[in-house]
């Protein structure tokens, strides 16, 4: 895991988010921002994806989770969610994961509007980059939620990303 | 703007605005942002000027809807190309087989119209999705099952319209041959119902597929020749049980009695489910098991296994067989599937045994054997299209790893149609193999084998990748079109492309002068001599567009 390249990558799509959101704000390290964000999809496989679902369930965005296979995630929540003009919704995923869900989203005239490459990651000890997003976002909710599998990880190209009408 | 080809700007803006009185101003898309949405995310002309793309697009929620649109674009000669969801990528995705047409887009019409248990049927409009029409029965507890394919993502119409397959029993598994009853938009704007619903307040629509006199379903199937509307279905109903089992034998030559049994164990519905092909010591995965390939990689190799595997030549050499039967490695592997009555299906499998018998070292292995729903929290054990569950699983990976080279830039499929015999694997690898060496293609690693999803015959489904570099590109789809050329120099051709490939298959079509080619355009000038529906489309080309475009 390169932390520099995704702090980079996470301060950038921050500011997306931010400005999708309208309401949140990018402040100190120390303030806490509610997110913008009502929803975020993370691939759980991954430490990152972890963090970063954490990080966005203190701010108050409710947390979708899945291990890979997308399918009941996205049967039972997202797409009852995208029926129902359910606003921008961040995720952090393998760039295949995000590939099927900009499918999906074309179902409902939803599109990708914001994209930021997180690197190429095992899993490995927990993420360290997550600070800034932490800081960003506020911490209203238990990170102890998402957990990760015992199961082979495969390395993969992650992506964090903001799908949303326009 | 981009306008249609031909299409005066005032006609093309008057166009859109009935379009709009049709179907609302929020339904019509113009802007680039909407626009990006119908292009085909697998476009062999991905970064390239040629990339086919729409001018607009429209979304009609009904059946009238539709009729207005194609009436107003008569009026206007606005070229059309309607989609149901648009998924099948690597045959095109949702854009049009001719730059500037206008998308209707079909998945507001998503009405699951019946599910009829009693006699396992049901009727659908094309924006209805395989996971629409499962959950739907799941819900209401039906005891039918879906064929989908997978991913199971698309619709359900608009994949049997262009004549996709699945993994279940095949009486279902060819997804056209199983529908049965359309109703369809033609392109001067009136509305046909083929078979049994010609007749008014019909009670046997989805039930006697050909009505009386000449059945015309085909012709509006990998077509431009009416918009399907309403399409029926028949359904699987659910088994008691369920039997997986394995057929191995260790000789290169055994592969043609195995094929020859399995058709005649199949053609007989002795076994039902979907048979798959591998071979353990070529190292190719039956198709149910990609996706575990994928995901984990294939079994280890020794290195003496590999040294003798790569000393083979289409699939063989005396010491790859040697080493095979040494190590216990099976050269072929067959997996058959059965359901039914639990007492019915090892009385299948059992004459199945006996019929396998005659091929000297063959083994067999019962991999499951259970009753049927299985435990829902085993689903991820099983690939769930096999069961009729439609999924998404293979977006799983989201590595780029040896066995999963293109994992998320795309690709096109190329999917010859081979007889059902071992005689015919082994020529098409030849031929394929060695085609695709001479044009760069990375297609064949060793051996391929055809997959089984159609009753009679064999098909490769091949990926050729779409990569980020143009002339990467370009050198594959010039590679593609000479695959087709070779393939219809043995007498194979595709059962299915993308657009940019479609003409150059249906060119192989081409007996008697191209007489059905000729046909098809003789239906068009009659059905649609304005050259509205889907220009282009499987080679079809309105009389004013034909030479021109194609």
């Amino acid at each position: 895991m390169d932390r520099r390249a995704f702090c980079l990558g996470t301060a950038s799509g921050i500011a997306a988010m931010a400005a999708l959101g309208g309401s949140a704000v990018a402040r100190s390290a120390s303030d806490a921002v509610a997110s913008p964000f009502a929803t975020v999809v993370i691939d759980a496989r991954f430490a990152t994806g972890r963090a970063f679902g954490a990080a966005a369930a203190r701010a108050g965005s409710s947390i979708l989770t899945f291990h890979g296979d997308l399918t009941q995630m996205w049967v039972r929540q997202l797409k009852p969610l995208w029926a129902s003009d359910g606003g921008p919704i961040a995720g952090l995923t393998t760039v295949a994961g995000l590939f099927c869900l900009e499918q999906l989203a074309k179902d409902h005239w939803l599109r990708m509007v914001a994209r930021t490459p997180v690197g190429a990651t095992r899993e490995g000890p927990p993420f360290g980059g997550s600070e800034g997003l932490i800081a960003s976002l506020a911490a209203r909710r238990p990170i102890d939620t998402i957990r990760p599998r015992r199961e082979p990880i495969p390395a993969a190209e992650l992506v964090a990303w903001v799908i949303a009408k326009s | 703007m981009m306008l249609p080809p031909g299409v005066k700007q005032s006609d093309f803006s008057s166009a859109l605005a009935e379009f709009a009185k049709a179907v609302g101003g929020e339904w019509v898309f113009t802007s680039d942002e909407d626009l990006n949405l119908y292009r085909d995310a697998y476009s062999p002309f991905l970064h390239e000027a040629e990339e086919r793309v729409a001018s607009a697009a429209v979304a009609p929620a009904s059946t009238e809807e539709v009729q207005q649109i194609v009436r107003t674009a008569n009026r206007y000669g606005v070229p059309l190309y309607a989609i149901s969801t648009g998924k099948n990528l690597g045959y095109g995705g949702s854009a049009p087989a001719m730059s500037g047409c206008v998308v209707v887009d079909l998945k507001r019409m998503n009405r699951i119209i019946e599910v009829n248990e009693a006699n396992a049927f049901a009727l659908v409009e094309p924006g209805v999705s395989y996971f629409d029409l499962y959950h739907h029965i799941r819900e209401r507890k039906l005891k039918v099952w879906i064929d989908c394919p997978d991913p199971g993502w698309g619709s359900v119409v608009g994949n049997a319209i262009d004549r996709g397959g699945g993994y279940t029993s095949a009486n279902y598994r060819n997804h056209f041959d199983s529908h049965c009853g359309m109703e369809v938009v033609l392109p001067n704007g009136e509305l046909l119902r083929t078979g049994m619903g010609a007749i008014p307040n019909a009670k046997t629509w989805q039930q006697y597929k050909s009505g009386c006199g000449p059945w015309i379903d085909g012709i509006f199937s990998q077509s431009n020749f009416g918009i399907v509307t309403k399409m029926g279905f028949w359904l699987m109903p659910e088994p008691e049980a369920y039997l997986r089992c394995t057929v191995t034998v260790p000789r290169y030559n055994d592969l043609m009695p195995l094929v020859e049994t399995l058709n005649y164990l199949e053609n007989a519905r002795i076994t039902s489910g979907f048979p798959d092909l591998a071979s353990p010591l070529n190292g190719y995965p039956p198709t149910g098991q990609v996706q575990l390939w994928n995901e984990s990689g294939p079994p280890q190799q020794t290195p003496e296994h590999r040294r003798v595997l790569a000393g083979a030549k289409v699939g063989f050499s005396p010491e790859l067989e040697a080493y095979g039967i040494k190590s216990g490695i099976p050269y072929w592997e067959l997996w058959l599937s059965f359901h039914g009555p639990m007492e019915v299906i090892d009385a299948q499998w059992r004459a199945a045994q006996r019929r396998f018998s005659t091929i000297g070292g063959v083994k067999f292995r019962v991999v499951d054997r259970m009753s049927l729903p299985f435990d829902p929290s085993k689903t991820e054990d099983y690939h769930e299209p096999e069961f009729g569950i439609p999924s998404l699983r293979a977006f799983s990976i989201g590595a780029r790893t040896p066995w999963n080279p293109t994992p998320s830039k795309g690709h096109m499929w190329f999917s010859p149609i081979i007889p059902r015999t071992g005689e015919a694997i082994i020529e098409a690898n030849r031929v394929f193999a060695e085609a695709a060496r001479d044009l760069g293609m990375p297609l064949f690693r060793s051996f391929a084998m055809p997959a089984c999803f159609w009753e009679r015959s064999f098909i490769f489904i091949l990926a050729t990748p779409v990569t980020e570099d143009p002339a990467t590109n370009k050198q594959y789809r010039d590679g593609f079109q000479k695959l087709i050329e070779v393939g219809g120099q043995h007498g194979w051709g595709e059962y299915r492309t993308a657009p940019v490939f479609q003409k150059s298959v249906m060119d192989v079509y081409s007996f008697n002068n191209h007489a059905l080619q000729r046909f098809h355009e003789t239906l068009k000038d009659a059905i649609d001599p304005n050259g509205i529906l889907s220009p282009g489309r499987y080679a079809i080309w309105p009389k004013h567009l034909r030479g021109s475009q194609s």
